[in-house]
């Protein structure tokens, strides 16, 4: 499955770009993906931000295992805070 | 101990007379909001207008204000509520409450109202009254630069002047936002009051409070929250997730997605307007966002501001974003309530209702509407008095988008039921911070538990309404509390197994929560990883204070407001929300998506000792030592 990952804040520092198109069925197939292309610390990295798939937050679909359609976009997003 | 001395002004009559706080009323309502709550009740008659002389206006700080502790350079506005009537408050940064601490002061007393224009100056000891006439007329920055160089200030603008009902006050580039405090200031004729002091500021115990404030920082500048991510983004970094979890508002509160929320999103801003970041003094999170705006480096929008001005009004437009919040404070508005009355006002024309000349999807001539609320010009003066007015007249109750009068935060309660709660709750409308900011755990936050079940909901709406009550009466910014999650969790991630865990047992800790809550008062320890800030208030202030008495201290505070809301006429049916969130599911597909708030009110009220029609009780009242 061909998708497009993009990535925010840090992970886009560590990976030297914000986005690029990878083969993966599922979320946690992206981030091995990630550790395999930029290492441990970029992986770690992008464990901890908010993982979205097309827009909407893994943690409401199946976390790091749900499943990628062809041609959506997983994004990496840091987690923030406000009030 | 140092008991704090208040300063009465009558603008009426010009007369001045200082007001020390009985040590009785020192130990049990400290400061802040709720020291000002108690005095607004023993000084104000039942059923004034807020806009009248004879309204009272407090302005106050808490102990640890002006301590150089974290984020303390806060002072508070308590006054009569021009949205709903009931208590109205703002906590503040910006330099007055430093200030007058320094003059010795820690809280004004206004009442009365000004023959004509004037500005209150308060230097060291003296009071003096300067005419105002010419600032009159000044947006906040001019009528700042106006003034001396180096004094804490608190202005209005044209919009207090004009006494639309949102308006704020501002000090330095920080806003007293919410429920009117600027057309308060306007009805009195007081364009600005301006403080500066060479005094010290008292700390009971000075070795150990600079030791533990020394520490207090390094714990929030490594705090991934404090130290990281508002640093980075502001507030304004929610956007993106709260659209992520369908809870940022769209199109009025109709739906919680936006599509192009990106556009308008923190780290859009961060990466194309963003000039650098700043802070309140004394801060070391410094959250503030500056960008430029036709060239002119001001400061940028909180994430309340951009979901409201962009994606609630279908708008993707940054730049029109940022322009609007700069013009909303330049004319001394309330973000929130401005850009939700306008949405509302989207909506009346879309359905055919009322046209106001405003389109879902077209900002670009807002500012100029802005201009004509802030002004009251022609038919926007009504866009001046609030959605819940313009419901009253114009008809949509189910979309006017507010809790007792009071516009909703950026928070789409559909999708964060607790938060729904805390909005129909709170005390001075809706408010997400005064309704305990319980989307933090439901749907923006690291520990994500489930945002549609009820459970525990009531619980936590307590235990956060109350823990903000007291981190705000302290003297600190809340944006501070946010290290109340611990560190580890931003270190795994919000989809990391541990993280999850702990967010879904959130809405099983309803009975524990329930009973901390009634053991509060045997807690008598501090622990600095949890709530710093207590024990900084302890070695600031010389009270006895501990985790337990700070949170009874919330409790006793929240039940104050809500008894100044009793006195002026809003009971329990006013714990509500329009008909679009209580009725109309988010997601068609889904029933859960609306706020059951006829669910969790009984919960709720009777896990603050209320009565089944949310009135305090008497044994509650005691218990409490209110009564
Ligand atoms: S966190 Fe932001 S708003 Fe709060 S005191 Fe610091 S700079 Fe000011």
């Amino acid at each position: 499955m061909k998708v497009l990952v993009k990535y925010r804040g840090e992970l886009a520092r560590l990976a030297g770009r914000e986005s690029e198109e990878m083969e993966a069925s599922r979320v946690d197939e992206v981030l091995r993906q990630i550790k395999a292309r930029y290492g441990a610390q970029a992986f770690k990295e992008a464990g901890r931000m908010l993982i979205t798939v097309d827009r909407q937050s893994v943690t409401l679909l199946q976390n790091r295992r749900t499943p990628l359609k062809e041609g959506c976009t997983v994004a990496f997003l840091p987690v923030c805070g406000g009030g | 101990m140092k008991l704090p001395v208040y300063l009465k002004v009558d603008l009426t009559t010009q007369a001045v007379e200082q007001m020390p706080i009985s040590e009785e009323y020192f130990r049990l309502y400290v400061g802040g909001k709720s020291l000002a709550a108690r005095l607004l009740l023993d000084l104000t008659e039942e059923g004034l207008d807020p806009l009248c002389p004879e309204a009272v206006c407090i302005i106050n700080t808490g102990p640890l204000t002006g301590t150089g502790a974290p984020s303390t350079s806060r002072f508070n506005m308590t006054f009569k509520n021009v949205m709903t009537g009931g208590i109205g408050t703002s906590n503040c940064g910006g330099q007055l409450g430093v200030m007058l601490r320094r003059c010795g002061y820690d809280g004004l007393i206004l009442t009365g109202r000004a023959e004509g224009p004037t500005v209150l100056e308060i230097t060291d000891g003296e009071v003096s009254f300067r005419d105002g006439s010419e600032l009159w007329g000044l947006d906040m920055e001019q009528t700042q630069q106006a003034l001396p160089e180096h004094y804490g200030k608190l202005v209005i603008g044209p919009a207090g002047e004009h006494l639309v009902r949102y308006a704020s006050a501002g000090s330095g580039e920080r806003m007293a936002g919410r429920c009117g405090g600027g057309a308060v200031l306007g009805s009195k004729n007081l364009k600005a009051v301006i403080a500066y002091g060479t005094g010290e500021i008292p700390v009971a115990r000075p070795e150990k409070f600079r030791r533990y404030v020394k520490r207090w920082i390094n714990f929030t500048r490594k705090h991934p929250m404090t130290g990281d991510a508002l640093p980075r983004y502001g507030s304004a970094g929610l956007v993106n997730k709260a659209n992520a979890t369908h809870s940022l508002p769209t199109h009025n509160f109709k739906y919680g997605h936006f599509d192009k929320a990106d556009a308008v999103s923190g780290e859009t801003m961060a990466e194309t307007a963003l000039t650098r970041n700043a802070g309140c003094v004394s801060c070391p999170i410094r959250c503030e966002r500056r960008v430029k705006v036709e060239n002119k480096e001001v400061k940028g929008p909180e994430y309340e501001t951009l979901g409201l001005f962009g994606p609630n009004m279908d708008s993707d437009d940054l730049q029109a974003v940022l322009k609007l919040n700069y013009t909303c404070d330049l004319l001394g508005l309330d973000t929130i309530s401005c850009a939700a009355t306008i949405a509302f006002a989207m909506e009346l024309k879309e359905r055919g209702m009322a046209d106001f000349g405003v389109e879902f999807g077209k900002v670009s001539e807002l500012p100029r509407v802005v201009e004509q609320i802030a002004h009251r010009e022609g038919i926007y003066s009504e866009l001046a008095n609030g959605s819940k007015w313009m419901s009253e007249k114009y008809g949509g109750g189910e979309f006017a988008i507010h809790s007792k009068g009071l516009e909703l935060a950026s928070y789409e309660p559909r999708r964060s039921v607790g938060m729904g709660l805390g909005y129909a709750t709170s005390n001075r409308g809706g408010c997400h911070l005064n309704g305990g900011y319980v989307a933090l755990l439901e749907s923006i936050g690291v520990l994500m538990t489930d945002a549609q079940t009820t459970r525990s909901k009531a619980e936590l709406t307590v235990f956060l309404q109350n823990s903000l009550e007291s981190v705000s009466s302290a003297g600190c910014c809340l944006f501070s509390a946010q290290t109340f999650v611990p560190a580890i969790f931003f270190k795994l991630g919000p989809t990391h197994p541990v993280t999850r865990m702990v967010g879904g047992a959130l809405a099983h800790m309803g009975p524990g929560v329930r009973l901390l809550l009634a053991a509060s008062r045997l807690l008598r320890i501090n622990t600095f990883y949890y709530v710093p800030h207590v024990e900084g208030l302890r070695l600031a202030s010389g009270l006895p204070m501990y985790m337990g008495p700070f949170m009874e201290w919330g409790d006793r505070t929240f039940n104050l407001e809500r008894l100044y809301n009793l006195r002026e006429g809003l009971g329990g049916e006013s714990d509500s929300l329009p008909g679009r969130l209580t009725r109309e599911p988010q997601d068609p597909k889904r029933p859960d998506t609306v706020v059951r708030l006829d669910e969790m009110l009984p919960k709720y009220y009777a896990v603050r000792g209320w009565s089944d029609k949310g009135v305090p009780t008497e044994k509650r009242l005691r218990r409490l030592k209110i009564r």
